[in-house]
């Protein structure tokens, strides 16, 4: 690439990151070598506990909080070239400090979480632009407004006095990036900026970071596991597993060629829109109706318990879900989406409208139908950690739901293990606690219980999203066979837009608590009838 | 929070109306009735307890089945040494147990932080009274450089003080560190770094200014533990606060003093806390901005 | 469960835990066979013998290991019984408002929003209002026997356990396993029995052990103030009460009791500063 031609601005020789835990030394980063030039966007991905974080925050020494006792331990050779000439690696505080300050700039996953909730945004920004080198006008308050007004706020003034809980997450990234970039240092790293935000949203971050290096020619590290922002933002791509880089090359060549087997396999593993699967499924469903909501509407001000939670408000939702579909529910966060799935399960009362699956009204439904409708309606949940509970094997927890509808515990433990064998769980784990097992089998725990039951319905409320991508893949593998040999409806709720096209054949867009279109999934992604809808699509990172 | 703990006294006071238990023993019938008809105990409770809240408005407090003498007066002389005592005690305690509980988080490897966190656990373990009386010991009789017993000079404060802010100063201290400590690990301080601000202006603006916050509640819960606690410094000091009349009416079964101690303390324990609720609306954005 | 197991296989004994838990069962040991160990009757009075200080002072003699206090009765005897009593109403003292205030708290995570609200309401009361000056209203009214002690004591500690019990309780409800468990078709008592009581234990246990000695010197303050255990009955608070008048000639009266206490307290302390840490781990796994 053209960017070699200059001398590197950040080289990282032979980087090895330790981690001194009870448990003895974590070896987190093995030997990556990485070399920054001036101007480019230098991507690292990689699955979780690869060690890109570990690695990045090493260059700013920004893996441990301050006044801790050191755990983390550095080697390797780690220079920085400009503006000044540092050996990163043993860099005195000062020196530190005034590398932080002016050169390399730092922004964190959570925008809300990075900022300090008890000073406002004026004296936040204002706190760094105190220790940067940039010449301060006579009024620093009209610089910071300034500043305000480049990260694209329509009313900068309302914005220096707000509090970061006043803000959304996409405003809190946005003065998260002009922390960092208002000393116009000659680097930035970004540490998955976008992971925590709604598709559109992270859309405009993207843009706003990108134009932000063009304009100033500034370097980026930008840190993510999702290879579809990569592919919006990168010039580079270095991928890294277990510690290690594995490959690092251009973009183009990244995508078009992949050299290790690991690229491969994660290239692959992203969802892809599955338009042939409509007409086939379509074809398969019956015209029976397994799920019908007429006009049903939820507020949290009206119905019998009063939540304590804060459930998101639904309006006026009409759908229909036939029995044997993959019906895909998408909306950003705040949608209501969550709220929809309780009600289908009967967990919340409408305050208006009809709702009827398999014939049961589940807002109104007494033993024994209620346990009926529960063995035929089941609920998979995004967090497998927590929907599991720590104190019980996972073979007991499987088994729960058997034991509840009246199964000899003996018995039930057998009939565990064939479902195990079912959603491809070695028998062993049975024997397990939660925390012992990696998220995907755990995943698979909460998949064996809900069917262990046998159901005709399966609500999946976010599976997939805390998972590892190729993971992912094999978790939505898993659905489509079950759907197969089990004849399964599934209402599988989700933020992100590719699985949902991979899996459903149909899908219904929820956006502030309405269903704003709902269609096949082909028609949704093609061409959809809601500017809404064309927008979430449009926002999906490095469309296929 | 002031409705609530009106409902407060109504019901402790209600729940505290059955008379036989309180008079003094040792009293002819007739003493008896003509006692009860004086403090207006012949009648039926729910009377009483009306007539004890329209006095009660009218500044009546009622006075005491011994002395005779009103209650207020009782209180309004002992009072202000319990308030200036509970002042004292509480400054001294914010004044160093923040500093050392803060400082203990930040430098919690020195051998300086770990023996003050020692010390503040042991503080939290014993009671005022044998701190009083350690103190009695140590001070009054082997060094022989403080007075023990009354208040009549200034140098009569230092022990009950410092007896009655140990325990707090080590309430603090511990409270502090755990916030401190919480702080360090938040995300926004590594931005504060990543800003180019040393470990001290971090510390300061990003650890300490937020550890703050929790804190004044802790403060308010603390200010019922230093009325607890004037009630045994008194006893231990021989001081002439409130704590004394308490006891005495306990033993005494006093009523009406004993009625009008509980209303006086849940007052100033209102009072304060109202007080510390303004502090922290002040002190935190979240709260100031959502109403 | 996996690192209780753990626990298990490798009891150190130089554990902070481990060391504490032993002192702690050797003073409750003590006190439960006070009887049988008590070397004299706690209540004889033997005046010649009176202000005889510990056997490690001069003067002190054998027979009276840790001195007689101003009327001779036998300090080693009287702290024994008085561990007795000071534990044993501390421990039905604090039974009696763990059961009250998981109780409410149950009622309050669990039950509709206006049973919650008034009890939150009670324990905000409860809460400002100083412990010791409800007590002595409490003791006014009812006397000094111990059992009134006991129940007074329940009552001004409950509303901790209450809060405790009802913020775990509203954060292990919305937990995926109890919604899991509900789709199952699982019953209201079938998940408060298997899926938030197992998962409050913990917690509840280090709040006992914790506030274990904030009971034991609820009694000890109240019977130094003279308003608690009456004599002849031993207490270790009245102990120290009536001995601080003899402070100069005979600091052990008041001094060995006070020892007592202190230690007590700080073994409660460290143990449940240790169990709590360790629980917090546990949770971070």
């Amino acid at each position: 690439m053209f960017f070699q031609m200059t001398d590197a601005i950040l080289s990282a020789k032979d980087i090895n990151v330790h981690f001194k835990s009870k448990n003895g030394l974590f070896h987190a980063v093995r030997g990556v070598d990485l070399e920054i030039f001036p101007g480019e966007t230098v991507a690292i991905v990689g699955e979780s506990g690869a060690g890109k974080s570990a690695f990045a925050r090493a260059i700013v020494h920004l893996n441990q909080p301050p006044f801790t006792p050191k755990y983390t331990y550095v080697t390797g050779k780690l220079t920085l070239n400009s503006p000044f000439q540092t050996d990163l690696i043993n860099a005195s505080p000062n020196i530190l400090r005034k590398v932080r300050a002016e050169a390399i700039g730092m922004i964190f996953q959570d925008g809300l979480s990075a900022l300090n909730p008890v000073l406002s945004i004026g004296v936040q920004l204002l706190e760094a632009l105190h220790k940067s080198n940039r010449s301060l006008n006579d009024n620093p308050k009209d610089e910071i407004i300034e500043i305000i007004n480049t990260m694209g706020f329509p009313e900068p003034n309302r914005i220096i006095n707000a509090f970061p809980h006043q803000l959304s997450g996409g405003q809190c990234q946005r003065i998260s990036i002009a922390i960092a970039t208002l000393r116009f240092p000659v680097a930035i790293i970004a540490d998955e900026p976008t992971t925590a935000l709604d598709v559109t949203i992270q859309a405009q971050i993207l843009k706003l970071l990108r134009d932000l290096c063009k304009k100033r020619s500034m370097s980026m590290i930008f840190i993510s596991h999702d290879i579809g922002v990569v592919a919006e933002i990168a010039d580079r791509i270095a991928v890294m597993k277990d510690g290690k880089v594995v490959e690092v090359s251009s973009k183009k060549k990244l995508f078009t060629s992949p050299s290790h087997q690991f690229t491969k396999k994660i290239l692959n593993s992203r969802p892809r829109p599955n338009f042939t699967l409509n007409d086939k499924a379509r074809m398969n469903v019956g015209e029976s109706v397994a799920v019908s909501l007429e006009k049903v509407s939820y507020n949290y001000h009206g119905g019998v318990f009063t939540n304590r939670v804060g459930n998101i408000a639904v309006k006026n939702v009409d759908l229909t879900v036939f029995s044997g579909e993959t019906m895909g529910i998408v909306g950003e966060s705040g949608s209501g989406k969550s709220t929809l799935a309780k009600l289908l399960l009967g967990f919340l009362k409408p305050s208006n409208g009809k709702i009827e699956i398999l014939g049961y009204n589940p807002t109104n439904i007494q033993a024994p139908d209620l346990l009926n409708f529960r063995r035929k309606v089941q609920v998979v949940y995004q967090d497998s950690i927590s929907a599991l509970n720590p104190r019980k094997t996972l073979g007991n927890s499987a088994a729960e739901g058997l034991e509840i509808h009246g199964m000899k515990r003996d018995l039930a433990r057998i009939k565990v293990r064939e479902i195990f064998e079912n959603v491809g769980l070695p028998e062993t784990i049975a024997e397990r606690f939660p925390h012992q097992v990696s998220g995907g089998q755990r995943q698979r725990v909460c998949i064996a219980r809900a069917l262990a039951l046998n159901p005709s319905i399966l609500v999946a409320d976010e599976p997939v999203t805390a998972l590892d991508v190729t993971i992912q893949a094999q978790i939505l593998e898993l659905f489509r066979k079950l759907q197969r040999n089990f004849n399964l409806t599934i209402i599988f709720i989700s933020h992100d837009l590719e699985a949902v096209a991979n899996l459903c054949s149909r899908v219904a867009v929820m956006h502030e608590g309405a269903i704003i279109e709902c269609n096949t999934t082909r028609k949704i992604f093609k061409n959809p009838d809601e500017n809404f809808t064309k927008r979430l699509v449009d926002s999906i990172p490095g469309k296929i | 929070m002031f409705i609530v703990l009106i409902i407060a006294f109504v019901t402790l006071r209600l729940s505290g109306t059955p008379f036989d238990m309180m008079y003094p023993e040792g009293l002819t019938d007739e003493q008896l009735d003509a006692l009860q008809a004086k403090h207006g105990l012949d009648k039926p409770w729910l009377q009483q307890f009306w007539l004890y809240i329209s006095e009660m408005f009218r500044g009546n407090f009622g006075s005491s089945l011994y002395t005779s003498e009103p209650v207020w007066k009782m209180y309004a002389d002992r009072m202000p040494y319990t308030l200036t005592l509970g002042a004292l005690a509480l400054f001294l305690a914010i004044l160093i147990g923040i500093p050392m509980g803060a400082l203990s988080a930040l430098y919690r490897t020195s051998f300086g932080a770990r023996s003050g966190m020692g010390l503040a656990f042991l503080g939290y373990a014993v009671p005022h009274f044998v701190i009083g009386i350690s103190l009695i010991l140590f001070f009054g009789y082997y060094l022989r450089i403080l007075p023990t017993t009354g208040l009549s000079t200034a140098k009569h404060y230092i022990l009950p003080t410092v007896t009655l802010a140990i325990p707090i100063i080590a309430a603090i201290a511990r409270f502090m560190r755990a916030a401190m400590l919480d702080g360090i690990g938040e995300n926004h301080v590594s931005t504060a770094v990543s800003k180019g601000l040393s470990d001290g202006e971090t510390a300061r603006t990003h650890i300490f200014r937020n550890a703050l916050i929790p804190l004044t509640t802790v403060l308010g819960l603390e200010v019922a533990g230093i009325m607890n606690g004037s009630i045994f410094v008194e006893a231990v000091f021989a001081l002439p606060g409130v704590g004394r009349i308490l006891v005495d009416s306990v033993t005494g079964r006093d009523y009406p003093v004993l009625q009008f101690g509980l209303i006086a303390y849940a007052l100033i324990v209102v009072i304060l806390n109202f007080i510390i609720d303004i502090v922290y609306v002040i002190l935190d954005p979240r709260i100031r901005l959502e109403t | 469960m996996q690192k209780k197991e753990h626990n298990h296989k490798k009891i150190n004994i130089l554990d902070p835990l481990v060391l504490s838990s032993l002192g702690l069962f050797l003073i409750i040991f003590l006190g439960i066979f006070s009887p049988l160990i008590a070397p004299h009757d706690p209540n004889f009075t033997n005046l010649p013998l009176r202000n005889l200080p510990p056997i490690w002072m001069e003067g002190g003699r054998w027979d009276f290991v840790l001195g007689t206090d101003n009327i001779g009765r036998d300090l080693l005897s009287r702290c024994l019984y008085g561990i007795r009593t000071s534990f044993g109403i501390a421990t039905f003292g604090l039974i009696f408002s763990a059961i009250l205030g998981i109780g409410l708290g149950l009622c309050s995570g669990l039950g509709p929003l206006w049973v919650d609200r008034l009890i939150m309401t009670i324990t905000d009361v409860f809460i400002t209002l100083p412990n010791i000056l409800l007590l002595l209203c409490g003791i006014t009214l009812f006397g000094t026997e111990i059992w009134v002690l006991i129940v007074l004591i329940g009552l001004v500690r409950w509303e901790a356990y209450a809060r405790l019990v009802r913020g775990q309780v509203l954060s292990l409800r919305s937990m995926g396993y109890v919604e899991s468990c509900k789709a199952l078709g699982g019953s209201p008592f079938r998940i408060a029995l298997l899926h938030i009581l197992p998962n409050l234990t913990s917690p509840l246990v280090v709040i006992l052990t914790l506030s274990f000695p904030g009971v034991l010197l609820m009694e000890a303050g109240l019977s130094f103030l003279g308003v608690g255990v009456q004599p002849p009955t031993s207490s270790l608070g009245r102990m120290i009460g009536d001995g601080r008048d003899y402070l100069i000639n005979a600091w052990w009266i008041c001094g060995i009791p006070s020892i007592v206490i202190i230690s007590i307290t700080l073994l409660f302390q460290v143990i449940g500063d240790t169990l709590r840490d360790r629980v917090d781990v546990f949770s971070d796994d």
